[in-house]
């Protein structure tokens, strides 16, 4: 064998493949030249291609600067929601219900954030001491009842693993994810996957739309409403909205299994980190609060990231070594860190602890929040509380819906959430249906539309 | 209007403000407070704790001392509604005046006044803060139903005495001895003794001989007296905090804003009003034998397992109270005075399993709980500032492990020590 004749062919076969890099790289005069390699008869064959819709970045100076350049708008509709998680899926189905187009965009590749991607699998604040049944209804109410109504095994209660009517019953993250899947495509609704989102589009004082970071590099969706369910406020805060962040707990939890084939020694002290039940035997999911920090803040997520991740190892090592429990086993850690709240709008009307305490009455009220355990009365949240103070045609619901810190433990739980997101979806539709700023919805039809979806208002 | 309907017209506003006070705390010491025996009484026990202030409900008190001084026994002829229960059951039982013997009536004379060395004995015991005979007050008995709260809870035969004490006792007495504890023994009688007893020396002078068969005969009640008073002094001596400086740290809890221990039991009237005006049952009276019985003590985890607290903006114990025991503080001085502090113990805290539970620190009204990072245990750690801390017991009452019932107070999370 030729040593050097080899090697001079793979040297030209690299250089060739480096100057196709090379070409789609600088080439940008054809900047739309990205065509659809779909279809033709060898997917691997490849298309030449000349960069990305939008130019590079460029070192100006020291310093890096992001050149004026037109993003291509891939959608137009009626209400964005950016963020597919249980505010964001709660506030796309509700608004799609009331009969308008709306768009729905998630970072990863499922909807359910932090229920799904964070694992955390308890349902909580569905319920409160001065409300007969469920003081969330509407979709928190179907969702529940889809879950426990998808046949599993013997399992009585479904895809939950208690009777979520008076209990707070934990669900299963995979199962959900795809109750989203049907809920979402049986309202046709425009999905964008894998899309973070990067800015806010601005008209003046009024929110336009998103601009969402895919693998195709920015691309805009404009809309009439615009609703924030990133949690993290990604776009009022790219809007100039007034809003705080708050450092707060961040974690990650994981699952643990086997613990059905666990024989602990008669007597024995329990292992700690054994964390609570889920619908599928003798699996568990583990908890984790861990440490206050900035859950926007890109080094101390990595940094917590990376921590929790030994920590886990080490609580999964220690539980092994249990006599009794040599057979469990690590299931998985969550995609997605447990960030608890981040940005908090500075909204119309903030709710506040003492609002909660005394069961305050608000002539706006979208729907009634609950306790953790239902262990105290129910809370009223009026619709002033999503709408900033400034900007127009912008709403938010979830975690990061306005409250004062004592209250963000209230808001940002699952259940409401789905109330927030569906008092949010509704009045968008509602503002686009009535030609009108969702600042100005007028309550009346509000109201209606969300006794319409079932909607439980005290 | 004759001095009959006066006197009835009195005890029906005293009666109809004992029952107003069970429904209003602002009048519910309204009696008790007016009697200037238990005002001296806390007057005393004020100087000894060193927070002597004047206050507009002094102001009633001073008036019925001014006029006694002038009126021999103003209260016992108009106000005093033990007095006129007890003269109605002397006009019941005494059919037609016995005319039987002077002997009789020189030997009720000649017995000494009882009153007068109760009241100095308690007003003494409330300067060097030791147990005393408030509760004595005939406001303080008619107002706490004669006691009958009081007793009833008290389940021991050693006590049966004093079970029987109030009503039967005053009933048999006023019977046996007509008059007798209004005359001899009732300490507000006293007092308003020692303020006639000026105007006694200036308007006559007793130039009686005895005789010697009297001098005996006194002498005889004198040790009669020496004996009934004689095993309470001891009592008070003995639990007096100058023998016994080990018991100035009581175990239980005070009420907030409660004089420091050997003071309280000594100012403390027994009167029962902050135990029935305490919204959350928090207040309970204590089983105790010994110089502290009969006072109220905070009890947060009550008999049947569920668990109380201290309201923050209540302040009702401090209203009702007659005897300046509770200090009459406001709402913003509540935070000075503690009832004790919570601690906590990690292994018992749902935190420890990582639950999300923070329900102590948002109930907390103090915001005296933090919640603190632990690298070690990787976690979040409950941290009451002790400083902050009013010890309420909110944040027990408030946890899903105190709560649940069964949990015994090892296994608690958060408990209320003395501070």
């Amino acid at each position: 064998m030729n040593y050097s004749d080899l090697s001079r062919r793979d040297w030209l076969k690299t250089l060739g493949i480096g100057a196709v890099a090379g070409s789609v790289m600088l080439n940008q005069q054809e900047a739309n030249a990205e065509t659809n390699p779909r279809g033709r008869a060898n997917a691997l064959a490849g298309t030449k291609v000349n960069g990305l819709h939008t130019p590079p970045c460029k070192l100006a100076g020291g310093k890096v600067v992001r050149p004026e350049s037109a993003i291509p708008a891939i959608s137009e509709t009626d209400v964005l929601v950016v963020g597919g998680g249980a505010a964001g899926c709660a506030a796309a189905i509700a608004a799609a219900r009331a009969g308008v187009k709306v768009t729905l965009v998630e970072r990863y590749n499922h909807f359910g954030g932090l229920i799904t991607g964070g694992l955390v699998l308890k349902i909580l604040s569905h319920r409160a001491k001065d409300v007969e049944g469920l003081c969330a209804r509407g979709i928190t109410e179907e969702q529940l009842d889809r879950l426990e109504k998808m046949s599993y095994g013997d399992n009585k209660f479904g895809y939950l693993n208690s009777d979520y009517r008076n209990s707070e019953p934990d669900l299963d993250a995979e199962v959900y994810k795809y109750l989203l899947v049907e809920m979402i495509t049986e309202e046709n609704i425009e999905v964008y996957l894998h899309s973070w989102a990067l800015d806010a589009i601005m008209d003046g004082n009024v929110c336009r739309g998103a601009v969402i970071q895919t693998k195709q590099g920015a691309q805009a969706i404009i809309a009439k409403q615009v609703i924030d369910t990133t949690g993290d406020g990604d776009i009022f805060a790219s809007a100039g909205c007034d809003h705080e962040i708050r450092i707060y707990n961040i974690g990650l939890v994981h699952r643990i299994g086997n613990l059905d084939k666990a024989k602990p020694e008669p007597g024995a002290k329990r292992p700690r980190n054994l964390g609570g039940g889920t619908p599928i035997p003798g699996v568990n999911w583990v908890n984790m609060a861990g440490p206050d920090d900035n859950g926007v803040d890109v080094k101390v997520m990595t940094r917590l990231e990376l921590n929790h991740r030994k920590q886990i190892w080490k609580q999964m090592q220690e539980i092994q070594k249990t006599p009794g429990y040599e057979k469990t086993y690590l299931v998985e850690t969550a995609p997605q860190l447990g960030v608890r709240v981040t940005r908090v709008l500075t909204a119309v009307h903030n709710l506040t602890w003492e609002d909660a305490k005394n069961k305050k009455k608000f002539d706006d009220v979208v729907g009634i929040g609950g306790a953790w355990n239902g262990e105290h009365d129910g809370w009223q949240i009026p619709y002033r509380c999503m709408v900033p103070v400034k900007v127009d045609n912008l709403l938010t619901a979830g975690r990061s819906t306005a409250s004062e810190p004592r209250m963000s433990e209230l808001v940002r739980v699952i259940t409401p959430c789905w109330v927030t997101g569906q008092a949010a979806g509704c009045a968008a539709a509602v503002a686009v249906q009535k030609g009108t700023t969702a600042r100005d919805v007028p309550y009346a039809d509000l109201k209606k539309l969300l006794l319409e979806q079932k909607v439980f208002l005290g | 209007m004759g001095k009959k309907s006066v006197r009835l017209l009195v005890f029906l506003a005293i009666v109809l403000l004992t029952i107003a006070g069970r429904y209003y705390p602002a009048v519910g010491s309204f009696p008790a407070v007016a009697s200037p025996f238990v005002f001296v009484g806390s007057l005393c026990g004020q100087v000894n704790a060193g927070t002597l202030m004047f206050s507009a409900g002094m102001v009633l008190p001073l008036l019925a001392l001014a006029v006694c001084l002038l009126y021999k026994r103003f209260l016992c002829r108009y106000v005093c509604p033990l007095g006129f229960c007890l003269s109605c059951v002397r006009s019941c039982v005494r059919r037609k005046p016995k005319s039987s013997g002077d002997s009789k009536k020189s030997r009720r004379r000649s017995f000494p006044k009882l009153g007068i060395v109760i009241a100095l004995t308690t007003w003494l015991g409330c300067l060097i803060s030791s147990a005393s005979f408030l509760w004595l007050d005939p406001f303080v008995l008619f107002q706490s139903g004669f006691l009958t709260d009081m007793t009833f809870d008290y389940r021991y035969g050693t006590l049966l005495a004093f079970l029987l004490f109030p009503v039967v006792f005053l009933l048999v007495m006023e019977i046996i001895q007509p008059a007798f504890w209004c005359g001899k023994i009732c300490p507000l009688g006293g007092t308003q003794d020692l303020c006639a007893l000026p105007l006694q020396l200036t308007a006559h002078k007793s130039t009686n001989n005895l005789s010697e068969e009297i001098i005996k005969e006194r002498r005889r009640e004198l040790l009669l007296t020496v004996f009934v008073l004689g095993l309470p002094v001891i009592n008070t001596v003995f639990y007096s905090p100058l023998l016994r400086p080990e018991r100035k740290r009581f175990v239980a809890f005070r009420p907030p804003g409660a004089q420091d221990e050997p003071l309280f039991p000594a100012l403390c009237t027994r009167c029962n009003s902050c135990v029935q005006h305490c919204p959350t049952k928090l207040l309970q009276r204590v089983n105790l034998s010994g110089g502290t019985y009969g006072t109220p003590v905070a009890v947060f985890t009550r008999e049947d397992g569920t668990l109380s607290y201290c309201e923050k903006e209540c302040r009702k114990c401090s209203e009702v109270c007659p005897s300046g025991a509770i200090r009459n503080f406001s709402l913003e001085e509540k935070e000075r005075y503690k009832i004790g502090t919570a601690v906590f113990d990690f292994p018992n805290c749902l935190l420890y399993e990582d639950s999300e539970c923070t329900i102590c620190g948002r109930e907390c009204p103090y915001e005296a709980i933090k919640y603190v990072w632990s690298e070690e245990e990787y976690r979040k750690v409950v941290v009451v500032d002790k400083k902050i801390c009013n010890g309420c017991g909110k944040c027990a009452a408030v946890c899903p492990v105190c709560k649940k019932s069964g949990t015994d107070e090892k296994s608690k999370p958060l408990r209320i020590v003395s501070y």
